[in-house]
């Protein structure tokens, strides 16, 4: 699965890490451009027209989250934040700012893969989707039903509606922001209490139903993910 | 003790000396002195009688008597007054030569002269009385500063003690000004203080604290003051100033004065003793913070390059048999995720030791909590029997997820390190009334024999640790922990083995239907 000839832009001081990131996305299939400052790098994303960028926060020039507000005033280019600085607080500020997923260094090649194919498949011009799978997990959106390993799972509406949420995002974290307003609309943005027994109760018959809620991750202080593999 | 003791016969020969300092002459020669004075008044009386008349030689033998209440004892005294009446009737009133009276005014005089000096007598017998009692209660007052300030556990109560003591046998106020380390003094005073000096007596205090005397109201330094300030003073050093106020008509008698001069001495050898003793705990404090730094450095420079070593046999090995390589990644894989349990134990002890831990709480699903810690220690349990033990049924609760979930991958981490492979480890979770306990378990040779808590300190492993780990897990958990108000605790398990337990109160939410929850409102 080598997605043809995208573009990644890599913004990262560390020479080593930008060599590291070269070599993995190269293989990849990604032609892979490097530059190691904030400023430079936010004019590269003007002449290079990435697809994908991938944004360390510590940059010597200017700060990581500046360079992130700056390219989102001009661009939608799906940002990945890369960054040693682990605290939700600012996993949450990066995501804030616009960027499209988090990860914290050091990171596992293989999840890192996953999450660029995952913020990639969002930024697509979204085609009608009327189903979802992910190993026996399967959801028949115009049928609003269910299924695991074939068995249909009953779900009340604000279960399958987070369900629903987070397998159109599969792959990429939605914030617990996200998923409330999704579910209760705008004005219930207090009810992060009631979203976790909700979740709760989802992953319990998830898992009573033979899926492998691992697969259902919670990002602590941020939110949940429908991973595309147990990394 | 000693100190106690001597300050016991101080307080037995105390008053004593004071009252009886004028030399008391034996009572044997009380009874010659009487014979002695009866005898001079009488030939003084007979010398001056023709010139002024008996009634006067009757008022010299009274002055003798009153003066000789100064010296006497009750006995002689007695005898005296008695002597005295007995020598001015048979000598000197008429009839001479008999002890019969003419007059009823000479009777009278004679009985009166008698009570007059028995009952000077008795007037300085009560205030002899009042100035040792006095004496006794500044001594007993004097003996409970030494002994709250000098026994008290902590220094600050035993001076507000000792400071109280001195309120109450003064019926003053009192403030203390303890000098710093510096040598110089701070700029208000002891807590333990009942006033605080107001702007203008800084300079009165300066003064006694710099010349060593006594400054301020009842002194001829700065006597404008409304305070007086004693220097406490010991034989080396003035550890600072102790000032009394009392209320404004009051006088400051030389006896109070004294006694304030003993108090300010015990409080100033007490300061001092006190000083010594910290000087001595810092000089310990040094040594042990030291220690530590050489533990941490063996520990850390272990746990950083026993991997380290690992990765470059690993990748000269690769390079050298480019061919073999994919056998070499597990070990590759091993050393770095031991690499960087390490560096993040240093970091999170660097966090809790800085008080940098402020949970970020959040609901959280405790089944989800302990799914999380379970696969973040990765393969470390694969030879274990492991078990999960958590009830679906446990509340909503209120954590710092990502805190717990890293304590509760220590205590796992532990089970894992401490146990023999084949070993049962069970991590359970439970609510006991308001407070979330989640326990590791195991059948393992349980726990070292030594103080429990100890396991808990940095750097502390147990006495048969097999080799690895960097002794900081624990307390890590134990920090994040109390970063919840909760506690890290350790105790064997009933059975065998040990059992690792954070008790974390929490605030909870309780289970909802559906039906309760806010209405449902589709966007889609």
């Amino acid at each position: 699965m080598k997605p043809a000839h995208l573009t990644a832009l890599v913004i990262d001081d560390e020479v080593q890490i930008r060599r590291l990131l070269h070599a993995i996305l190269e293989r990849e299939g990604y032609d892979v451009v490097e530059c190691g400052l904030g400023k430079l790098g936010i004019s590269e994303v003007a002449i290079v027209k990435p697809d994908v960028v991938i944004l360390d926060l510590g940059l010597p020039d200017m700060d990581g989250f500046e360079v992130l507000r700056r390219i989102r005033e001009w661009s939608a280019v799906p940002v990945l934040v890369a960054s040693v600085r682990d605290g939700p607080l600012e996993k949450v500020q990066a995501l804030d700012a616009g960027a499209d997923d988090y990860m914290t260094k050091p990171f596992n090649n293989a999840e890192l893969l996953a999450r660029l194919r995952a913020i990639q498949r969002r930024s697509e011009p979204s085609v009608d989707i009327n189903k979802f799978d992910s190993g026996p997990l399967h959801i028949d959106f115009v049928a609003r039903m269910v299924t695991v390993k074939k068995k249909e799972v009953h779900l009340t509406p604000i279960q399958y509606s987070l369900l629903r949420v987070l397998a159109l995002n599969s792959g990429k974290i939605v914030t617990q922001l996200q998923l409330m307003r999704e579910v209760w609309g705008d004005n219930a943005e207090a009810q992060s209490q009631h979203l976790r027994v909700h979740l709760s109760h989802l992953r319990h018959k998830l898992g009573d139903a033979g899926f492998d809620v691992r697969f259902l991750r919670n990002e602590p202080g941020i939110g949940y993910r429908l991973a595309d593999s147990v990394a | 003790m000693v100190l106690k003791k001597d300050m016991q016969s101080a307080a037995d020969s105390y008053p004593a000396a004071v009252l009886h300092g004028d030399q008391r002459l034996s009572t044997s020669a009380q009874y010659l002195w009487v014979l002695v004075i009866n005898t001079l008044v009488a030939l003084v009386g007979w010398g001056i009688v023709p010139h002024v008349g008996y009634v006067v030689v009757g008022m010299v033998f009274l002055l003798a008597g009153i003066f000789a209440t100064l010296h006497l004892e009750r006995g002689p005294l007695l005898l005296l007054a008695f002597l005295n009446v007995l020598t001015w009737d048979y000598f000197f009133i008429q009839p001479v030569y008999a002890f019969r009276f003419e007059k009823l005014e000479d009777m009278l005089i004679c009985g009166m002269s008698f009570l007059v000096v028995m009952g000077t007598f008795l007037v300085q017998l009560k205030q002899r009385d009042i100035a040792e009692r006095r004496h006794r209660i500044y001594t007993t007052a004097l003996l409970n500063v030494t002994q709250s300030a000098a026994l008290a556990m902590k220094p600050s109560q035993g001076l507000a003690t000792a400071l109280r003591t001195i309120n109450e046998v003064l019926r003053a106020e009192t403030a203390l000004i303890v000098r710093n380390a510096d040598l110089k003094l701070p700029q208000s005073a002891d807590p333990a203080s009942t006033f605080q000096p107001a702007l203008s007596e800084w300079d009165v205090i300066i003064r006694c604290y710099q010349e060593g005397l006594t400054t301020g109201r009842f002194t001829s330094v700065m006597p404008q003051a409304y305070a007086t300030w004693f220097p406490l003073r010991t034989a080396n050093t003035v550890m600072g100033v102790l000032g009394i106020r009392i209320p404004a008509k009051a006088s400051m008698e030389f006896s109070m004065q004294q006694t304030i001069n003993a108090f300010a001495l015990q409080l100033a050898l007490v300061l001092e003793k006190e000083q010594f003793i910290h000087a001595l705990n810092q000089a310990e404090v040094e040594e042990a913070s030291e220690k530590l730094r050489h533990i941490l450095l063996d520990s850390v420079s272990h746990e950083l390059k026993t991997p380290l070593a690992a990765l470059q046999s690993a990748t000269d090995d690769i390079a050298q048999n480019p061919d073999e390589a994919i056998h070499i990644v597990p070990e590759l894989q091993s050393a770095l995720r031991r690499l960087r349990r390490t560096v993040d134990n240093l970091l999170n002890m660097t966090r809790v030791e800085s008080g940098d831990v402020t949970p970020m709480l959040d609901w959280c699903d405790v089944d989800e909590l302990c799914d999380a810690a379970v696969e973040l220690i990765g393969d470390a349990l694969i030879h274990h029997r492991f078990y999960l033990n958590v009830p679906k049924n446990l509340p909503i609760v209120k954590v710092d997820r990502a805190l717990i979930e890293q304590a509760l991958v220590n205590f796992l981490l532990n089970a894992a390190m401490h146990t023999p492979s084949g070993c049962e480890v069970i991590l359970r979770a439970y609510m006991q009334d308001q407070t979330l306990m989640l326990s590791v378990l195991d059948r393992g040779p349980g726990l070292p024999n030594m103080n429990l808590d100890d396991l808990f300190q940095k750097f502390v492993r147990g006495t048969h640790a097999p080799a690895g780990g960097s002794g900081l897990g624990l307390a890590i958990a134990r920090g994040f922990a109390r970063a919840h108000a909760g506690e890290a605790t350790a105790c064997p398990r009933e059975g065998g083995g040990a059992e690792f337990t954070l008790k974390l109160p929490v605030e909870t939410l309780d289970e909802f239907t559906d039906e309760t929850c806010p209405p449902y409102s589709p966007c889609h």
